[in-house]
């Protein structure tokens, strides 16, 4: 007889074992493609949000003392460039079509950043009576910046002030001198919304648009601190503004306490310039990054770019890197884990199988089949075994798949239904067969062992 | 000058020297074989008798290459048996030993004839002529009819018959028959030392019978007795 006939009238002879056994495979199959395919749209929703987070830096030239001498202003409406509070140099225009090309790099844009004199004329001084220690919106203020406080408080009182400093000096009293300007593209959603400023910053009023003339946005704190609203008008720089609306763009690298088009900020700056650069000017370069894991990539290759180059970022890239590759170890643990279990099942009814044939063992061996033959019979049915088991498993995940209740979504938090992914029913269905095959291996060493007269005569 | 030549008797389908086998077990040592010496010639039935757990089930195994002794030589048709891997004895004993038991041994799964056709593995013929080969002599037994009749299908002398056809099918050189009238009735009994005695007879093979019970020791050409690993003759 044949060996894949006796597989087979075996298979059909003990039903009961062989059901068993198919049964084992389909449910680990079934169970392993199903479990992953919820746990990679959970693992996909969760990696979609991580991909993201951190993925944005900018990249600014900061200036040097010898070039803090030299001024590029005609006149000292405008103080200085700067990015992030530091007193930065304006870069090369075309370096930005080389950052956008770099492939690490989602998108890039410029930005313009400058501090302004003379926002109101004030001439009222800080009392140095006032106890701003007990003051708690004063002391808010406090903490964020001197000069906020100061504005604050000029713009509250009626009479004559002094800055009474914590340390109990006194501090000359000084008009609320200056504010940062900040201009970016507001079609830019990408890199613009991450470093800078996005739609949904807006606490009150509208987000600039594109074509906006004298319309710019306000900082919260800043527009708390001087009293300004949307729809105010104020001046800067000598131009008058209307405020479009107020924002809150948190803890952004480019924050300013004003914010209007690229556009406009730049013709601002090119009106108080000496000899403004043919290109265009920035002070920085707004950079959104393809995915976090690639945060590192992309700031080293703008080092390469653009010499004494400074990238401010936030670190959860590096987190968000971690728990994407976090996610993707659990994956393939579980996956593990499930066919581990699954071999152990196949074992366990493989060795039950060659008990049960202990005695069918004995005999082929008495009739001269050797090892090998033998053991290319186990194997035979072992694959067989977990090969319909495992294609029944995929029919039936697939059929779960189809009928998972839509709301699951909702309980697990998913942003997507999980997807029948076939490659990967495919895989799992590879990994039960070679587990059937190795789930063969310890029946196979126990029949090559067995003394077949032995075993014949203890029957 | 090689002085462990041996000549191969050609007389001789076994030989055996000073064949010794202990087994282990949980620390003990039981020896089983303590030197065993015998030569089986061609055409004579051999009678090993000896109490239960005597050794004769081992003895068997070894001299069908089955298992291994300890030590000492063993010899099929003069070619050495001690050497040989596992895979080398399984096709040494294909069509060439028999083995006969004493209750039959028949693959439950299959069917008569194809159980009968088992013993013809080791030839390359067509399966229809295997089939054709244990089909006729099957028949020449009276099962002409029970082919395809499972063994819980067949009766106690019928699954006789079917085993026995299934060893004598190939025409093997050395039929080694472990307590083959044990379990059967006495008119069973008797009609497998006919068949088996008819194959020396007929076919010039050699055949060692085990039994512990009652034989008819007139049949045999040779009879021996093992206890305490030793074989005597009678």
């Amino acid at each position: 007889m044949h060996r894949f006939q006796y597989v087979f009238r075996e298979i059909s002879r003990r039903k009961a074992r062989t059901s068993v056994a198919i049964a084992g495979y389909t449910l680990a199959v079934a169970m392993c493609s199903l479990v992953l395919a919820i746990f990679y749209a959970s693992k996909e929703s969760g990696d979609n949000v991580l991909a993201n987070t951190g993925t944005h830096f900018i990249a600014f030239v900061p200036a040097r003392v010898a070039d803090a001498a030299i001024s590029v202003f005609r006149d000292d409406t405008i103080s200085c460039f700067l990015t992030g509070g530091i007193i930065a140099r304006t870069m090369p225009g075309d370096v930005l079509e080389s950052v956008k090309a770099i492939p690490s790099i989602t998108d890039a844009a410029p930005f313009l950043m400058f501090r302004v004199k003379s926002l109101a004329p004030v001439n009222a001084v800080i009392p140095n009576n006032i106890d701003y220690e007990h003051d708690s919106e004063s002391l808010m203020l406090a903490s964020r910046c001197e000069r906020c406080l100061r504005n604050y408080l000029m713009m509250k009182s009626e009479e004559p002030m002094m800055l009474a400093s914590r340390d109990g000096t006194s501090l000359p009293a000084t008009p609320a001198d200056s504010l940062t300007v900040g201009g970016f593209d507001p079609a830019n959603k990408e890199a613009v919304g991450t470093t800078c400023c996005a739609e949904t910053d807006v606490i009150s009023g509208r987000f600039l648009h594109p074509g906006d003339k004298g319309m710019l946005l306000v900082e919260e704190a800043y527009a708390r601190a001087m009293g300004l609203k949307s729809g105010d008008s104020i001046k800067v720089a000598g131009r008058a503004f209307n405020v479009a609306g107020i924002v809150n763009p948190g803890i952004r690298p480019a924050k300013a306490d004003v914010y209007m088009t690229y556009t406009e900020a730049e013709v601002m700056a090119r009106a108080h310039m000496t000899q403004g650069p043919p290109t265009r000017i920035m002070t920085a370069i707004l950079v959104q990054v393809r995915h976090a894991r690639r945060q590192e990539e992309a700031i080293q290759a703008v080092r390469k770019l653009i010499p004494d180059v400074v990238v401010s970022s936030y670190a959860c890239y590096r987190p968000a890197a971690k728990v994407i590759g976090i996610n993707e170890k659990t994956a393939w643990i579980l996956v593990t884990v499930l066919q581990l279990g699954a071999i152990l099942f196949a074992v366990k009814s493989q060795t039950a199988s060659l008990v049960e044939r202990r005695r069918d063992i004995g005999i082929l061996k008495v009739l001269g089949w050797t090892n090998g033959a033998i053991a290319g019979l186990i194997f035979t049915e072992a694959t067989f075994l977990a090969f319909v088991g495992s294609l029944i498993g995929c029919v039936g995940a697939i059929i779960l798949l189809l009928l998972l209740p839509k709301d699951l979504m909702g309980i697990l938090s998913l942003n997507s239904i999980p997807a029948i992914a076939y490659v990967m029913i495919g895989i799992v269905c590879c990994l039960s067969m070679l587990g059937g095959i190795i789930a063969g291996i310890f029946p196979v060493l126990h029949a090559t062992r067995m003394l077949p007269l032995e075993a014949l005569r203890r029957l | 000058m090689k002085t462990d030549v041996t000549i191969p008797d050609e007389r001789m389908v076994l030989t055996c020297t000073g064949v010794t086998k202990t087994y282990r077990t949980r620390g003990k040592q039981i020896p089983v074989l303590r030197g065993i010496n015998l030569a089986i010639p061609k055409g004579t039935l051999t009678m090993i008798t000896g109490k239960s757990g005597a050794g004769k089930t081992t003895l068997l195994s070894i001299l069908g290459g089955l298992d291994r002794p300890d030590t000492g030589r063993l010899a099929f048709m003069g070619n050495p048996m001690e050497s040989l891997t596992a895979r080398e004895s399984a096709l040494l004993r294909r069509g060439r030993i028999g083995f006969v038991f004493q209750n039959f041994n028949l693959i439950d799964s299959w069917t008569a004839i194809e159980n009968a056709e088992a013993g013809l593995i080791h030839l390359r013929i067509a399966a229809d002529e295997k089939r054709r080969l244990a089909a006729d002599l099957l028949a020449g037994l009276g099962l002409a009819s029970r082919l395809d009749s499972f063994p819980d299908e067949l009766s106690v002398g019928e699954e006789q018959r079917v085993a026995i056809v299934r060893t004598l099918v190939a025409q093997p050189s050395l039929v080694l028959a472990d307590e083959p009238t044990g379990s059967v009735d006495d008119e069973t009994g008797d009609e497998i030392i006919r068949r088996l005695m008819a194959h020396t007879r007929e076919h010039g093979g050699a055949v060692i019978v085990t039994t512990h019970g009652p034989f008819p020791l007139g049949t045999a050409d040779a009879v021996f007795r093992l206890a305490d690993g030793v074989l005597l003759p009678l």
